[in-house]
C-alpha cells in the first residue's frame, strides 16, 4: 500500500459540492503538484488533508493506517485531542504566511515544538510524582532532590534540542541573519521562508504548500521555490498546490490536474506538460503559458 | 502523557472559572453581609449636612443641634442612634424603604409630609430668609416685594417651596427649584437668580465672615411665617412617636433644648476650612473614587471577556439574550442603573444594601457590557489564518487563544479600552446620587461652609490620575510597538 492514500474525499459547503470524489496516494518521499484554476477545489483539498476542514464522504491512509474514515467520523465525533494527533502528520504552509506577528523569527519556529515539550515535561513530572508518593520517610527527601535535579536536565535538553534544531531550520532556509528580526521587518519571500522552517520543526510525515508564492511579488518567487526545491529528498513527502507551471514541471514527481472538485487528469510531469490527454487540461495549460508571455 | 495533558488543560479551564467565581461569590457575600435589617436595637436617624444642625466639626465628628438631641433621645429610650446620610428630596422614600427610621433634620412640619408620615410634636422654630448680593437687599422689606423680583430660587420639597407659593402674586415662572439649600445660595452667588430662600440658620452659617459668600451676599427676614420643626417616622410608629413626644415635652420643661438652642444657633460654629483641611477631606474622597475605579475595573474586565465570549457563542439563546442585556444596558444611563439598584432591593425586600456595595454592582454590569464589545471586536478583527496557523501546528485552543492571538487582540483594544477606562475615572462621580463620599461630594460639602473653590480643586485630582493613566497606556502600546497586526 503506498504510503499516502486519499479515497474518494467530497466536501460541500451548503449547497456547493467544492470536492467531489477526490482519490490519489503518494510514496514516501514523492512531491505531488496539485494544478488547477481557481476555484477547483485545490486548497479544500488542502485544508481536509489538514483536518481544517472535515470531509463529508471518504477515507485517509497514511503508513497503512487508517487516520480519517467520514462514515467513523460521523458516528463517533473526534475530540479536539485526537484531531490535534492527527494534524501532527501533516504540516501546511499558507498562501498568506500566516506567521505569528509577535514572536520573533526564532519564536515563530520554536513555538508550536516548545508547547509540545512543556506536555512532555508535565507528563515526565507527573510520573516521578506518582513514584514519590510512594515513598516514605528519608527515602522521599533523597528522591526529591533526585527529581528535581532529573527534572532540571529533561527540561535543558529539551530546550536545547529545540533550539538547535530550530537553527539549523533557519540556516536552511537562508535566514541566519534574521533569527531576530519579527515578521513586520521581513520581506514576503522572507516571511514564507520562515513559515517552511516553522511547518518543517514539527517534522510532519506530509508538508502541504497551497500557493506558497501566490501572494509575492514576482522577483521574489524564486527565493521561496528554491526552499522548496532543496527540501526534496529520500524521506520528505509534500504535496504543492502552485501556478508555477514550470516549477511543477521540475520538481514533481506526480502531478494532479484538478477541475470542478474532481481529478481531471494524473500523471508524471513528462505526461500532463508534455502530452496531456484531457481537454480541459490542454485549455489550461495554454491559458497559464498565455498569462506567462503576457508578463 | 494523552489524558495528563488533556487533564492538565480542564484543570486550568476549571482553576480559573473556580476562580472567577469565587471572586463573583466574595463579592456578593460583602453585598449581602452589609444588607442592614432594621435591628431592634439602633435607631437609623436620616440627616443631611446642614450647619447648624448636623455638620462635621473641625475634628471630623458628625454634631450640631439634631445630633446632639437626637443622641441624648436614642441614649434615653435605649436605642443605639446610626446616622444615615440622606438626599433630603429622597427623604420619603428613605424612610419608606427602611434605610432610615427617623427624619431628624431641621424638618418643618407641614400637612403634605403629614399625609405620608408621623411627626413629631414641634422643638424647634424657625423661619425662611431671603440671600441675595448685599446691594440689593433692602430692595426687599415685606414679602409681596418678591414679586418685583426676577428669579427666587429655593429648595425643593422644602418650607421655602410652601412659603412661597403662599404669596399671591407671584409669577411661578420666575421660581427656580434647586436640589438643595446650598444649591440655592450657589445660584445667587453666581448671579443665576436674584434671590434665594433659605433656612434662617442655614444662611447664617452660609454668609458668616471669612466664606467665600459672606463677601457679597447678605440675608434677611421679609416677615414669613414663623414655621416649626419636627421629627418623621413611619406611619404606624405610634409607640415610637408616644415617646418621642414625652421626651420633648420633658426637654422643653428641664431647659434642654433651650442649652441645645444656646450652644448652636446663631452662632459661628466652625471656622472656614483652610487649604490642607480641605485637600485631606478630598484625598478621603479621592480614595474612594480610587477604590470604586479599582474594583469595577478588577470585576468588569473578565465578567466582559466571558461575557463577549457568551454573545459569540453558537447557542443562540445565551447570545441572544446577552445581546439584549447589552443593549439595555448601553441604552439606559448609568446613574439610573445605580438608583435602580440601590433602592429596588429595598422595596422588595424591605432591607438595604450598602450605597458602596450598590455601586459597586451597577458599575461592574455597566463596564462589563461595554468591555465586552470592545473584546469582541478585538477578537473578530484577528485574522482567521492566525488560528489555522496554531491548528495545524498541534495547538490546543487554550493555546491558541493565551500564546497567539490575546497579544494581538490587546495591542488592537488599548486604544477604545483607554477611553473606556478614562471615562470610569470620572463616571464614578455618579455614585454620589445615592449618598457614596466621593471626591466631588466632598468638595461640594465645603459649599455649605461658604467656599466654593474646592469643588474646582477636585477637578487637579482627577486630572492628575487621568494623566498616569494617559502614560500607562501610552507605555503599554510602546511596549507592544516592536510587532504589527
Amino acid at each position: 500500500m503506498a504510503f499516502l492514500s486519499v479515497e474518494n474525499y467530497k466536501k460541500s459547503f451548503g449547497n456547493t459540492q467544492v470536492l467531489k470524489g477526490i482519490s490519489f496516494s503518494l510514496e514516501k518521499g514523492q512531491i505531488l503538484a496539485v494544478i488547477g484554476s481557481s476555484g477547483g477545489g485545490k486548497t479544500t483539498l488542502l485544508r481536509c488533508l489538514n483536518f481544517l476542514e472535515t470531509p463529508d464522504e471518504g477515507k485517509l491512509y497514511l503508513n497503512g493506517e487508517l487516520l480519517f474514515d467520514a462514515d467513523r467520523e460521523k458516528a463517533n465525533k473526534n475530540s479536539d485531542k485526537e484531531i490535534r494527533e492527527k494534524r501532527l502528520h501533516f504540516g501546511l504552509v499558507f498562501q498568506q504566511f500566516n506567521l505569528f506577528p509577535q514572536y520573533s523569527v526564532l519564536g515563530n519556529v520554536t513555538l508550536a515544538r516548545k508547547l509540545l515539550a512543556k506536555e512532555q515535561y508535565r507528563y515526565r513530572r507527573n510520573e516521578l510524582n506518582k513514584q514519590l508518593a510512594a515513598l516514605r520517610g528519608t527515602d522521599k527527601k533523597a528522591f526529591k532532590a533526585q527529581m528535581r535535579a532529573e527534572l532540571k536536565a529533561f527540561a535543558d535538553s529539551l530546550e536545547k534540542e529545540i533550539n538547535e534544531q530550530a537553527l539549523a531550520l533557519i540556516d536552511r532556509v537562508g535566514l541566519t541573519e534574521k533569527i531576530k528580526s519579527y515578521p513586520c521587518e521581513l520581506s514576503g519571500g522572507q516571511c514564507q521562508r520562515v513559515a517552511i522552517a516553522r511547518a518543517l520543526a514539527l517534522s510532519p510525515d506530509v508538508l502541504c504548500f497551497d500557493e506558497p508564492t501566490s501572494a509575492l511579488d514576482p522577483e521574489l518567487t524564486g527565493e521561496v521555490l528554491k526552499v522548496i526545491k532543496g527540501l526534496k529528498s529520500g524521506d520528505r513527502t509534500m504535496i504543492i498546490v502552485t501556478h508555477e507551471m514550470e516549477f511543477a514541471r521540475k520538481v514533481a514527481d506526480k502531478v494532479i490536474f484538478i477541475s470542478d472538485g474532481v481529478i481531471e487528469e494524473k500523471g508524471s510531469p513528462e505526461e500532463i506538460f508534455g502530452n496531456p490527454k484531457s481537454e480541459k487540461t490542454k485549455a489550461f495549460l495554454a491559458r497559464s503559458r498565455e498569462n506567462r508571455e503576457l508578463d | 502523557m494523552d489524558t495528563v495533558e488533556k487533564h492538565s488543560v480542564k484543570r486550568k479551564i476549571l482553576k480559573t472559572v473556580f476562580a472567577i467565581v469565587l471572586l463573583v461569590g466574595i463579592f456578593f457575600v460583602f453585598l449581602v453581609g452589609n444588607v442592614g435589617c432594621s435591628n431592634k436595637e439602633t435607631l437609623k436617624i436620616g440627616y443631611t449636612l446642614y450647619q447648624p444642625m448636623n455638620y462635621i466639626d473641625e475634628n471630623g465628628k458628625l454634631t450640631g443641634y439634631d445630633t446632639e438631641f437626637a443622641e441624648k433621645v436614642c441614649d434615653e429610650l435605649g436605642y443605639e442612634p446610626e446616622f444615615v446620610r440622606i438626599e433630603w428630596k429622597n427623604k420619603v422614600i428613605d424612610l419608606e424603604s427602611g434605610r432610615i427610621d427617623l427624619i431628624w433634620n431641621g424638618m418643618t412640619i407641614n400637612d403634605e409630609l403629614k399625609a405620608v408620615m408621623l411627626i413629631s410634636d414641634p422643638y424647634m422654630e424657625n423661619r425662611q430668609v431671603i440671600v441675595a448680593k448685599k446691594e440689593i437687599l433692602s430692595e426687599y422689606t415685606v414679602q409681596t416685594d418678591l414679586i418685583n423680583a426676577e428669579s427666587i430660587v429655593y429648595e425643593k420639597e422644602s418650607a421655602a417651596q410652601t412659603v412661597l407659593e403662599n404669596i399671591e402674586g407671584l409669577d411661578f415662572a420666575r421660581l427656580k427649584g434647586a436640589s438643595s439649600q446650598k444649591d440655592a445660595v450657589v445660584e445667587v452667588f453666581s448671579g443665576a437668580s436674584e434671590i434665594a430662600v433659605v433656612d434662617e440658620t442655614m444662611a447664617f452659617s452660609m454668609t458668616a465672615e471669612g466664606s467665600d459668600f459672606g463677601n457679597t451676599l447678605g440675608y434677611k427676614d421679609i416677615g414669613f411665617e414663623p414655621e416649626k420643626y419636627g421629627i418623621g417616622m413611619r406611619l404606624g410608629e405610634e409607640e415610637l412617636l408616644g415617646k418621642i413626644n414625652a421626651l420633648i415635652a420633658k426637654y422643653k420643661e428641664d431647659g434642654t433644648l433651650d442649652a441645645l438652642y444656646e450652644k448652636y444657633i446663631g452662632k459661628t460654629l466652625v471656622e472656614t476650612p483652610g487649604f490642607w483641611a480641605v485637600t485631606l477631606s478630598l484625598l478621603i474622597g479621592f480614595g474612594t473614587t480610587c477604590l470604586i475605579f479599582i474594583v469595577t475595573l478588577g470585576l468588569a474586565l473578565p465578567l466582559g471577556l466571558l461575557i463577549s465570549f457568551g454573545t459569540m457563542s453558537r447557542i443562540k439563546w445565551l447570545s441572544g439574550l446577552l445581546k439584549t442585556i447589552i443593549w439595555i444596558i448601553r441604552g439606559t444611563p448609568l446613574m439610573l442603573l445605580v438608583i435602580i439598584i440601590y433602592y429596588v432591593p429595598g422595596f422588595i425586600t424591605g432591607s438595604v444594601i450598602l450605597p458602596l456595595a450598590a455601586v459597586f454592582v451597577a458599575f461592574v454590569i455597566n463596564y462589563a457590557c461595554y468591555f465586552s464589545e470592545i473584546f469582541r471586536g478585538g477578537i473578530q478583527s484577528i485574522n482567521k489564518g492566525q488560528y489555522e496557523a496554531g491548528q495545524v501546528l498541534g495547538m490546543t485552543k487554550p493555546q491558541i487563544f493565551f500564546r497567539i492571538v490575546l497579544v494581538q487582540i490587546i495591542k488592537r483594544i488599548i486604544p477604545p479600552m483607554s477611553n473606556e477606562i478614562i471615562t470610569l475615572v470620572k463616571d464614578t462621580a455618579l455614585a454620589r446620587v445615592i449618598l457614596v463620599e466621593e471626591i466631588i461630594m466632598h468638595a461640594e460639602d465645603f459649599v455649605i461652609s461658604g467656599i466654593i473653590w474646592p469643588l474646582f480643586y477636585s477637578a487637579v485630582f482627577y486630572l492628575v490620575f487621568v494623566g498616569i493613566l494617559t502614560l500607562l497606556f501610552r507605555f503599554a502600546e510602546k511596549k507592544l510597538s516592536y510587532f504589527k497586526v
